[in-house]
């Protein structure tokens, strides 16, 4: 009884003292402006979710590919890492879509993106770029993104990039940064193109790897012309040890076609490259779904499917439009002028994601989702092909 | 009747919990998220072959299937509970100090027993700080569930224990019951989940949230704490809330003192008798409704309070199992000492940092990470203040650094964690920030601190008529229960609001 007087005495002298403290200490009249502004200011400047550029440049690298130069229209550009991608927004004929692009400029130009383009016959977006845009033209791109380049926390210091076509991009970026300060890097690129022709860069990269002993470059082409001499193939498992040959302690990028990344992702296993060695960019969607390994073989090519999508909020007026199966959702729900979210295009970020209401959709195996994505069906409209007639939430 | 309608703002748990309850008592409820997924902290990312858990380490409060805890029963009256899967986390907590490793299971005998066995000569001591704090636990869990006059006239003498703290730090308290400054330093070892050292934390905090652990375990959820959102989501909407995700609020209307509803980022106005913020309440006032706007009292209210600390995080998919690593146990507390307000000067470095924790989801769920490999996640709290300074250009290099510092001290830890780390993230209290608006990235909302405790937080109720707080800075405070509790409290003051208005 006696102990408890004296700690419940000893509690209210301690509740004394803190209703003291509490009454002295002294509430300034505005809140702290600068601290509590200042964390958005900083974010704004590291992680902006949209930047406003102006086309200032476009330079022909090849007869079917375009360098554009974006410059900030504010003067501001946040700083990345080479090797990571923008998302660039536009409208073509009232259509709202978006795709990312490799920053092939180096993060040491702190001016301008470049982002690198090559025309495709039948591709939507590169066919406007390459064929539609001039300079002084003004476009959104996102902030950049994507986890495709060097870390110095796990990787070696000795890099092999397998790049294919146009993949180059992100390697360029890096190639660039490390001309201007190489921290003890060493790199071998092999390059795999149809034909010469197709080769972006060349020029560049020749010229570095004369120039400089870190740089070791191997032309591979699949579809030589008659007479040439160089180095014919695919990168697969032969390439790659005749010409990088002792594979241990080095690092491989792979960025290309999806089919490349394929056919690299399982060579390098079979040489006994580590998984942790191996790092390949996000693909997009593939070139053919009904090639992919588990695509229903059932599916009428011609077929479309019903698509129901519900806006929150706009629940009384739901949207129903016609989609492929052989297209991303995602295409199908822009060309019907729907503006969804998007940035990696690719099944990675989420952005796009949506609830699957009823219906099933495809998504490539390779495709990681969450567990609660599949647990509580939401889907990736990026990366998800319909089968069926669906409902979206949205 | 008059449908009565009310807007949430912010898809964090104290929002979520706020939306669930009022859309399953009859509310219209519209809730803005300006983020793609819900969950705020509570979420997960993808890279590579590997899904990581964000932030959950330990979820409290659930308690096993023949006795559930306050959180799992709050849990169930948001209709999440049936739609999720609890896996319990075999112990408390794992602790390495310089001269000693120690596991504390959860159960009180348990504790007791480990505690006591590591320092005999004060098993005396242990038990009675044990008890107390089991006591204070049993009259919070009366005090939170008052709800009539007749409950809250018994609080003074029901609540002695609990109401005799709130003068208390945790050393203050520790120091009745025990002496042994190691002891101390291995009894309040968890203190970064609480964003203070002992010196400066709320004994009341310590012993309502220790104590929640060891009676009612901890546990993780499979298919992470984004999960749990989603189950949230899945609730309101079966309940008829909308739930509205790429699309924030950017202004509160009020009228004469009065909320009249909001306007979100796409431009639409909604309008609502009821609005409750789960944005924090500093951001509120400044971007949402205006300074200009907010009565100056309720500023200086917000002057009073400090924020809590931030964290640091390393995300490590691994290409071995983590046993390979000789991490058995779930979350292993790194201490280079045993001063932990030395511990707690080194957080407002960039930086090595004397006290972290190692995490291995793969420990309460093996399905966790593909076959054969783990996820493993590094820990440390720091201050978001440095963070805010570094200049944009130098973000990456310092990033770097500090990670690479942490990873030197884990490897002397995890003997070949460095060689087997597949796929890495850093996140800093600037990635905090980006996704929560949470200002210098606070974990845990205003800080705990004896005039932040559960007991002195700002009250669930905003400055205006109709606005609402339900969120770690206020009422009870953060963490992942707290949190929830909070959309509790705030959706509790708008029933009593309505009903009072018909």
């Amino acid at each position: 009884m006696f102990k408890g007087i004296i700690k419940s005495t000893k509690n209210m002298l301690e509740l004394g003292a803190l209703i003291g403290k509490l009454a002295l200490r002294q509430p300034t009249s505005t809140i702290p402006e600068l601290d509590y502004s200042l964390g958005s200011d900083i974010i704004e400047k590291i992680h902006p979710e949209s930047i406003r550029v102006k086309v200032s440049k476009i330079i022909e690298e090849t007869s079917s590919t375009k360098t554009f130069r974006l410059m900030p229209v504010n003067g501001y550009l946040p700083p990345f890492r080479a090797g990571q991608y923008i998302s660039l927004k536009l409208e073509i004929n009232g259509v709202q879509t978006a795709r990312p692009y490799s920053i092939s400029s180096p993060p040491t130009n702190t001016g301008y993106f470049d982002i690198t383009v090559r025309f495709m016959p039948d591709g939507f977006v590169s066919r406007y770029l390459c064929e539609n845009v001039g300079v002084g033209d003004e476009f959104e791109i996102s902030g950049p993104a994507g986890s495709f380049h060097y870390e110095p926390l796990t990787d070696t210091k000795s890099l092999v990039f397998l790049a294919g076509g146009s993949g180059i991009t992100p390697f360029i970026s890096m190639i660039r940064e490390l001309r201007e300060k190489n921290p003890g890097i060493d790199v071998h690129l092999l390059y795999g193109n149809r034909t010469p022709d197709d080769m972006i860069f060349e020029e560049e990269l020749s010229e570095t790897a004369c120039q400089e002993d870190w740089f070791k470059m191997h032309i591979v082409i699949s579809e030589p012309p008659e007479g040439y001499t160089g180095y014919c193939g695919f990168l697969d498992s032969n390439t790659i040890s005749e010409t990088v040959g002792d594979l241990s302690g080095k690092t491989f990028y792979v960025c290309g076609p999806i089919a490349m990344h394929h056919l690299c992702g399982s060579e390098l296993d079979k040489l006994g490259v580590p998984s942790r060695r191996v790092k390949i960019e996000l693909a997009g969607p593939p070139a053919d779904i009904t090639q992919v390994a588990g695509y229903p073989p059932d599916i009428n090519p011609k077929e479309a499917f019903k698509v129901r999508v519900t806006f929150t909020g706009k629940e009384n007026s739901p949207i129903s439009l016609q989609a492929s199966p052989h297209e991303p959702l995602l295409n199908s729900l822009e060309r019907n002028r729907l503006k969804i979210n998007n940035l990696c295009r690719s099944g990675e970020c989420g952005f796009c994601r949506a609830k699957l209401v009823s219906g099933k959709v495809f998504v490539p195996p390779w495709v990681k989702m969450r567990a609660s994505d599949l647990m509580m069906s939401y889907i990736h409209p990026c990366i998800s092909y319909p089968i069926t007639d669906i409902e979206l939430l949205i | 009747m008059k449908e009565k309608r009310a807007v949430v703002v912010g898809a964090g748990l104290g929002g979520l919990t706020a939306a669930a309850l009022l859309a399953r008592n009859g509310f219209s409820v519209d809730l803005f998220e300006k983020n793609t997924t819900p969950g705020g902290y509570a979420c997960s990312f993808v890279r590579g072959r590997f899904e990581f858990e964000t932030s959950l380490h330990e979820l409290s409060g659930l308690g096993p299937p023949q006795n559930r805890g306050s959180c799992y029963r709050l849990l169930e009256g948001c209709g999440v509970a049936d739609k999720l899967t609890f896996l319990p986390i075999a112990d408390f907590y794992s602790s390495v100090f310089p001269d000693f490793r120690v596991t504390i299971p959860h159960g009180w005998e348990q504790a007791e027993e480990a505690y006591a066995k590591q320092f005999p000569g004060e098993r005396k001591g242990i038990k009675a700080l044990l008890n107390w704090m089991r006591n204070i636990f049993k009259e919070f869990e009366f005090v939170a569930s008052s709800e009539k006059i007749t409950d809250f006239i018994q609080i003074p003498a029901k609540a002695t224990n609990l109401l005799g703290t709130i003068g208390l730090t945790v050393e203050k308290a520790l120091s009745r019951e025990i002496t042994d400054p190691k002891l101390k330093a291995l009894f309040c070892d968890i203190w970064g989940y609480y964003g203070l050292p002992p010196s400066l934390l709320s004994f009341t905090l310590f012993a309502i949230a220790n104590a929640s652990y060891i009676q009612h375990g901890p546990h993780h959820i499979k298919g992470t704490s984004q999960a749990l959102a989603d189950a949230f989501v899945e609730s309101i909407r079966e309940a008829g809330g909308r739930v509205h995700l790429n699309n924030g609020v950017k202004k509160i209307l009020i009228d004469d003192m009065k909320v009249r509803g909001v306007v979100t980022e796409q431009g639409d106005e909604y309008l609502a008798d009821y609005v409750i913020c789960n944005v924090n309440p500093v951001t509120t006032c400044l971007e949402l409704i205006g300074t200009e706007n907010v009565p100056g009292k309720y500023l200086d209210s917000l002057c009073k309070q400090r924020h809590s600390l931030s964290t640091f995080n390393i995300y490590m998919g691994m290409d071995c199992p983590a046993t390979q690593l000789g991490l058995s146990g779930h979350e292993l507390f790194i201490n280079d000492g045993y001063d932990q307000d030395e511990h707690y000067r080194c957080t407002f470095k960039i930086g090595r940092q004397k006290y972290w924790v190692i995490t291995n989801y793969n420990h309460a769920d093996p399905e966790f990470s593909p076959p054969g490999t783990c996820v493993l996640v590094i820990t440390a709290v720091v201050d978001g203040l440095p963070w805010m300074r570094i200049p944009p250009d130098k973000y990456f290099d310092e990033k770097n650094r500090m990670a690479r510092e942490m990873l030197d001290a884990a490897e002397e830890v995890v003997v070949g964690l460095k060689e087997h780390i597949e796929v890495i993230e850093v996140s800093t209290p600037l990635t905090n920030i980006r996704y929560s608006s949470n200002p210098y990235g606070s974990i845990v909302g205003f800080d705990y601190s004896l005039l932040g405790s559960p007991v002195f937080k700002l009250s669930n109720r905003g400055p205006f008529k109709g606005l609402y707080f339900g969120s770690a800075w206020v009422r009870p405070g953060g963490g992942f229960e707290a949190a929830m509790s909070s959309g509790a409290l705030a959706f509790r003051e708008v029933l009593k609001d309505s009903k009072r208005s018909g």
